[in-house]
């Protein structure tokens, strides 16, 4: 589907909160491009729904009476790599939303934003954009380093500190590009994305997609995290050439 | 008999020891009293032998040569047995046949010590003795020489007997050989015959003639034999034993540089076999005057190690004696060469004496205080040693028997025997301690481990438990204040008095308050310690709903700055609450369409300002609850809140803060 086609969006929302699951459900159905797929309480119906079929959009709350929401977003990622998945937050905070990011989601919306700005987040992310925090900014230029031979950028930028106890991960870097790395920095400060696309010279989408990007680098990042830390416990076969 | 006496006592002195010791520190003074009595009576034990000696020398040389001798009659020889001859004729000087009857024979009693008639003289004497004889002896006789110095040649009848070595210079230093001479049964008649003694002086020595013997052969040579050993063959094979040992403790040091006193004396082991091989040697290799010299200073310094050794054996350093035995080191082969006298020769072995009777006892006092049971052995040595020395020294000062034998060159090769005994007593004592030491050291090891790593887990668990606490404070001061207060003022809000309205719009804001309050909570949480832009983003990022409802246009005037030393988290927080009031009071009362936040860092100050381009604040509103509220919390952290108002209209809130801790005093003097 693209954004050609007069097709709405088809939606599956995961919430256990009855008052917050009509809310995103109203959110969902008051918006004409966007299309109530399906809407679950609990984590069992709602992977059997995935277990037949797909959608285009996720929202998922982490919080699941019968497990956590992190499980279907892995499974979702796995089975529907098609499928854009964003959670549902109620703080946004760093360690949750990290969480996410690497277990495959494209972003997250506040429990308590305004309802047009839940589905223009979700049409956001059909577009190409995700939403980011200063605060995981700078969470992911900690954990981040810059691919080797890049000279520093011409702005500054917070001093990449890597956290602790990550010292085996760093082992598998994320790639970043100089003007990811960038705009990484700037969002890191608290400009907006119409300040950095005024900075640098681009448009706000393109800003966004960066965005999205780095996201998809770090969920592929704490996939190889995950490889490189099973080999090395001796899970995994030692990686090497296959046939 | 009196060694044996001291050692019995010494041995029960140290059971003694033994037994008292464990009875506690007053015991210890009393044993350290007896102890130095102790010392003090083996010192004087040796003196008051010597002077015994000493004594009895002076009785047996009250007689000097006389004339009246010459005609006295003749000595009978015993057939069957050795008869000792002390009464003898002597002329001095004269050729190299005996002088005649005629000449001036003078009568003197034997030992004849030059030294004593004739001081300073050297060159030849001959003895004459008039014996007779009852028959022809049938076997082989003998005349025997214990001391005659320096060398001695045997007349019978008036013909040379044998041949004993060079009569002339160099002459054979014989002066610590028994000389024994056969004299064939042809060369005796019956009746008067006439044996003569010529003595020819050397270098350096006591020269004079013990009482000689005449007797059959057979008898003399086991005499003969018996003093040989005591005087050379004995001395060569403790020489070699001593080498062998100084070689050995030399190695030893080489091994161990530390151990001062195992190099002392193993060099002087060394220098004192090598000194008393020489001194006995009868045949020099060198000019008799430097082979004398160098016999005579290498044994010297060679107890001057041992001296030495003993100021070192208990370890540390007595400075002055040490000093002293350096020094004779030197001075030694200096005032040998300058002054080549037996009187400079007394002078240091006096000198020597001396400094090496303090070194016994300064050892005799450590081993006493140690008590190791190696101790015994050296102290056996320390004994052995004063007796030896005191008696030799006796023989040096000529206070003794002329022909005495000399008790060091077996007693010091005994006493380095002993040190050695002691020595391996020590490194087995070491060596078993260290076992035992390492037998328990790994068990000690895990063991310390063990409560190093429970103490470490018990430190870790008490700082886990504080930083818990102080974090749960801080969430707790945070509710209290902030997220907490929001809910019960929507609540108030909507329990409205009957009949009057809620007010909606107003129960909304402060519960948005609140989901902000706890959101900026918990990015304060996640912050770096001094992170003040991420707080600023962070806050910017979490407004930015408010302000775009607000339609309010915010310019970000934010730098990259460096961490912020005094944000500590309560700080940073204390710095949120201030910015999201601000903010607040901009977005509900000024009434502004455009906000400007600044932050600098110049000259040891944080400055952040808020600048609207609202209606401004009205006169008098400093004093409002909630603009004090945030000026007092900008004096926790050391800060400084104004309310400034530009002259284009609305109103600047300004936060000064200093940058590290040295800059409050700067900043509250400037306030």
């Amino acid at each position: 589907m693209s954004l050609t086609t007069a097709d709405p969006w088809r939606v599956v929302i995961v919430e256990d909160n009855a008052h917050t699951r009509h809310f995103l459900e109203q959110c969902v159905v008051q918006n004409p491009q966007l299309r109530l797929a399906g809407s679950f309480g609990t984590l069992s119906p709602a992977q059997n729904w995935f277990a037949r079929q797909g959608a285009d959009l996720l929202l998922v709350d982490l919080g699941l009476p019968d497990g956590s929401g992190l499980t279907l977003l892995r499974q979702v990622q796995q089975r529907w790599p098609a499928c854009d998945m964003l959670v549902v937050s109620m703080f946004g905070d760093e360690e949750n939303v990290v969480a996410s990011i690497e277990a495959g989601a494209v972003g997250y919306v506040h429990k308590d934003d305004e309802a047009t700005d839940i589905a223009e987040t979700l049409l956001a992310v059909k577009r190409g954009a995700s939403p980011i925090s200063p605060m995981i900014a700078r969470h992911l230029l900690r954990r981040m380093r810059p691919r080797e031979g890049i000279e520093a950028t011409a702005h500054p930028v917070p001093e990449p500190t890597p956290a602790v106890g990550r010292s085996a991960a760093d082992a598998v870097l994320v790639a970043l590009s100089p003007r990811e790395q960038e705009v990484l920095a700037y969002i890191a400060r608290g400009f907006s994305y119409a300040e950095i696309a005024r900075q640098q010279g681009i448009t706000v989408h393109t800003v966004q997609t960066y965005i999205k990007k780095l996201y998809g680098k770090l969920a592929v990042h704490s996939r190889s995290e995950a490889v490189y830390e099973a080999s090395r416990l001796g899970l995994l076969a030692p990686l090497g050439p296959t046939n | 008999m009196g060694d044996a006496a001291t050692i019995r006592a010494m041995n029960r002195w140290w059971h003694h020891v033994q037994h008292e010791r464990g009875r506690g520190q007053g015991a210890s003074g009393l044993l350290r009293m007896v102890w130095r009595w102790w010392c003090w009576c083996l010192c004087a034990l040796g003196l008051s032998g010597a002077l015994t000696v000493h004594a009895a020398h002076h009785a047996h040389h009250a007689e000097g040569p006389h004339a009246q001798a010459a005609s006295s009659p003749p000595v009978p020889l015993n057939l069957s047995g050795v008869t000792v001859l002390d009464e003898a004729c002597v002329i001095v000087g004269a050729g190299i046949r005996p002088p005649d009857d005629e000449a001036a024979w003078l009568h003197t009693t034997l030992p004849h010590l030059w030294s004593s008639t004739h001081p300073g003289y050297q060159g030849t004497m001959w003895y004459r003795f008039r014996v007779r004889l009852a028959a022809v002896p049938a076997d082989t006789w003998a005349v025997y020489l214990p001391r005659a110095v320096m060398n001695a040649q045997v007349w019978v009848n008036g013909s040379a007997v044998a041949y004993t070595g060079s009569m002339s210079d160099p002459v054979t230093r014989h002066w610590y050989t028994p000389l024994l001479v056969n004299v064939p049964s042809s060369a005796w008649t019956v009746g008067e015959n006439i044996i003569y003694v010529r003595v020819v002086s050397g270098q350096l020595r006591r020269h004079g003639l013990a009482p000689i013997q005449a007797g059959p052969a057979e008898q003399l040579v086991a005499r003969q034999q018996q003093r040989s050993w005591m005087q050379a063959d004995g001395v060569l094979v403790a020489n070699i034993a001593l080498l062998a040992l100084g070689v050995l403790m030399a190695i030893i040091w080489l091994r161990d540089r530390d151990q001062v006193a195992v190099g002392y004396i193993s060099a002087a082991a060394l220098m004192w076999s090598v000194g008393t091989s020489v001194m006995v040697a009868p045949n020099p290799i060198s000019p008799v005057l430097l082979w004398e010299n160098l016999a005579f200073f290498i044994t010297a310094w060679g107890l001057l190690m041992i001296c030495l050794y003993y100021y070192r054996h208990g370890g540390g350093r007595v400075i002055w004696p040490e000093r002293l035995a350096q020094l004779m080191i030197v001075v030694v082969p200096a005032a040998a060469l300058i002054s080549p006298t037996t009187r400079t020769q007394v002078l240091v072995y006096c000198a020597i004496y001396a400094l090496a009777m303090g070194g016994f006892l300064r050892a005799a006092m450590t081993i006493a205080r140690q008590r190791h049971p190696e101790g015994l052995w050296l102290l056996l040595g320390i004994a052995l040693m004063t007796l030896a020395a005191s008696h030799d020294l006796l023989i040096e000062l000529g206070w003794s028997q002329f022909d005495a034998v000399y008790l060091l060159p077996f007693v010091a090769p005994l006493n380095v025997c002993l040190i050695f005994i002691s020595l391996a007593g020590e490194f087995s004592r070491s060596r078993r301690a260290l076992r035992d030491l390492n037998r328990t050291l790994s068990a000690r090891v895990a063991q310390r481990e063990h409560e190093l790593r429970d103490s470490f887990a018990r430190l870790a668990a008490m700082e886990r438990a504080q930083a818990v606490s102080a974090e749960r404070s801080r969430i707790l001061k945070d509710m209290h204040d902030g997220v907490g207060a929001h809910p019960s003022s929507a609540l108030r809000q909507l329990q409205a008095p009957a009949g009057q309205a809620v007010d909606l719009p107003m129960v909304t804001q402060t519960l948005r308050d609140s989901l902000d309050q706890l959101k900026l909570s918990i990015d304060a949480m996640q912050l770096q310690p001094g992170d003040v832009v991420g707080l600023l983003a962070s806050l910017r990022f979490r407004m930015t709903p408010r302000l775009k409802a607000a339609g309010i246009d915010l310019v970000w005037d934010v730098p990259e700055m460096p961490s912020w030393p005094m944000g500590t988290p309560p700080a940073l927080r204390q710095l949120q609450y201030i910015l999201f009031e601000a903010l607040s009071n901009a977005l509900q009362h000024a009434g502004a369409t455009r906000l400007v936040l600044m932050a600098r860092q110049t000259e040891g100050r944080l400055t952040l300002s808020l600048i609207d381009n609202g209606v401004g604040m009205p006169p008098g509103s400093e004093q409002g609850q909630g603009l004090q509220g945030m000026v007092g919390r900008a004096a926790v952290i050391g800060g400084q809140l104004e309310f400034v108002r530009p002259t284009q209209g609305g109103l600047e809130v300004r936060l000064t803060l200093p940058w590290q801790a040295s800059d409050w005093s700067g900043l509250s003097s400037a306030a």
